[in-house]
């Protein structure tokens, strides 16, 4: 699909994003940490947190985790590419 | 180590993530005693709504949690995308008065299928002003159903 768009096209950059989603949930933001993998189609995102905020990010049921990762693969999509959310405890 | 005193706001966190996701939008907000109403306009928006509209429901539950998270809101928060809700909330009436029309047509009780509460909640309003037929919820969630009857 054609976007007219007159500035040049720029990457989501997914990192940023959950970083900005997992600070915002969190009570320690200082220690948020995303790390990427990038395969050829498919991009891994890890996410640490202080261990006291864990359950911050995956909430109830898993729906915040489960939250994040429905936008991350919504951001991936608009680049064609797959992502993945992997959070680390 | 001090948090930097930005006000957080529905309108600022949606704004926010739609710029990270580099999508070029317009955001208005809107809000009464018991919602706050935050809307995203612009084109090819299709991303953000997601399949029966999955993504905008996980940006709502974000940005819920994070106003708040964040403040005293105790608000209702709800998130639009170019009223995708609206629209999806009259395509329901129109199924319910068709489903109101064939359960009249065949004098029997005709089983929806399975809906939320909110959505629930839109098919019997609907109904009510539909003369000749009821509507009552059976079973059990996420199964429970609309079932609309010639009354």
């Amino acid at each position: 699909m054609e976007d007219n768009n007159n500035q040049p096209a720029q990457e989501v950059d997914m990192v940023e994003l959950l970083e900005y989603l997992a600070k915002a949930l969190v009570d320690s933001p200082e220690m948020v940490e995303v790390t990427s993998v990038e395969g050829e189609r498919s991009t891994i995102l890890q996410l640490r947190v202080d261990p006291e905020d864990v359950g911050k990010v995956i909430g109830k049921r898993g729906r915040i985790a489960q939250a994040m990762r429905t936008l991350i693969k919504a951001s991936a999509t608009k680049e064609g590419r797959n992502a993945i959310v992997e959070i680390i405890d | 180590m001090e948090t930097e005193e930005r006000a957080i706001t529905p309108k600022s966190v949606v704004v926010d993530i739609v710029n990270l996701m580099n999508m070029r939008t317009r955001v208005t907000s809107w809000e009464d005693e018991e919602e706050i109403h935050v809307d995203v306009w612009g084109d090819d928006l299709g991303i953000l709504i997601g399949r029966a509209g999955s993504t905008l429901q996980a940006l709502q539950d974000l940005v819920s949690t994070i106003v708040k998270r964040n403040g005293q809101e105790g608000r209702r928060i709800v998130i639009d995308v170019e009223r995708y809700k609206e629209r999806r909330r009259q395509k329901l009436r129109d199924y319910a008065e068709r489903m109101a029309e064939k359960a009249l047509i065949t004098r029997k009780p005709i089983s929806l299928e399975p809906m939320t509460p909110r959505e629930r909640k839109i098919v019997h309003d609907t109904i009510k002003d539909v003369a000749g037929v009821e509507s009552k919820s059976e079973g059990e969630d996420p199964e429970r159903r609309v079932v609309i009857s010639p009354a």
